[in-house]
């Protein structure tokens, strides 16, 4: 299944971004959501640990301005009981504050399966 | 799902503190507290008002905002100012749009993509027209009125 897709297609409703304290990071979180993703690539999914039956995958977009780390993110995917789905962002690394900053899809997608995140195997299970 | 109201939330974007007069948090059935797209939406267009209104210069940090909000491609507002993508690469170095009227001419640009679809065939007094930030700050005040955008203050730079 095509998760990213599917998350493209939720409207704004199902959609979100995972309340954190404020920082510049969240902030950056919450204003590349829409960018994410558009111009996001598929990096891979697993099942949640912590959330029975939720899918979680990641996603890296390159930067909006050219140069520098890109936008590395995960979102985790619930299927609700009217059949919707809805999607949370909760993990969004840029390079700054600490967190990881991944220049290339290859760097990120590394990172992504050391993670969990699998490829077309994951997938066929769905 | 449950909704959670904070009154007055000081809330980060554009490289600044705003005040929000009232964040809805959604509360997940797991108890995760999340905001809504529709709702970063609502509060992202208050501030994109009050950032084009405002008489102060426009920071990188604010156009890159805008251009996040409006899914502006950076070269997109390269070509709209006739300069090279690279030029907007300087500025991201220095922090701020380096002149007066390049950065008014992307406010109005921006405030245009976000609200010109409601308020663009208004018509508009001579006497808003007397400058380009006179405009824009009539316009941020139209907007407000007509419910398009929530007045959202700053809180520090």
């Amino acid at each position: 299944m095509d998760w990213l897709t599917t998350i493209r297609a939720l409207p704004a409703s199902r959609r979100a971004v995972q309340h954190q304290p404020e920082t510049p990071r969240y902030a950056r979180a919450r204003a590349k959501l829409r960018y994410v993703l558009e111009r996001g690539i598929f990096l891979g999914a697993r099942q949640s640990e912590l959330h029975q039956g939720a899918v979680e995958i990641a996603v890296w977009a390159p930067p909006g301005h050219g140069r520098g780390p890109g936008y590395y993110c995960c979102f985790r995917i619930f299927h609700q009981r009217d059949n919707e789905h809805f999607a949370l962002l909760f993990c969004f690394y840029d390079g700054t504050e600490g967190s990881p900053g991944f220049k290339s899809v290859g760097s990120a997608r590394v990172f992504a399966n050391a993670n969990g995140f699998g490829g077309a195997d994951h997938e066929d299970h769905h | 799902m449950k909704t959670t109201i904070k009154k007055d939330y000081p809330y980060q974007a554009a490289g600044r503190l705003w005040s929000v007069p009232q964040l809805r948090l959604t509360i997940l059935p797991d108890g995760t507290a999340a905001l809504l797209e529709e709702e970063i939406e609502h509060i992202h267009r208050g501030i994109a008002n009050e950032i084009c209104g405002s008489g102060e210069a426009l920071t990188v940090a604010e156009l890159e905002f805008l251009c996040d909000l409006t899914l502006t491609p950076w070269s997109a507002a390269a070509e709209f100012l006739g300069v090279h993508r690279s030029t907007l690469s300087k500025w991201r170095h220095t922090g701020v749009v380096p002149r007066a009227v390049i950065s008014l001419a992307l406010k109005k640009w921006f405030w245009f993509k976000l609200f010109g679809g409601e308020l663009g065939n208004r018509s508009v007094k001579l006497s808003h027209l007397s400058s380009e930030g006179a405009f824009l700050s009539y316009a941020r005040q139209e907007a407000i009125e007509r419910s398009l955008a929530e007045p959202i203050a700053k809180m520090r730079a």
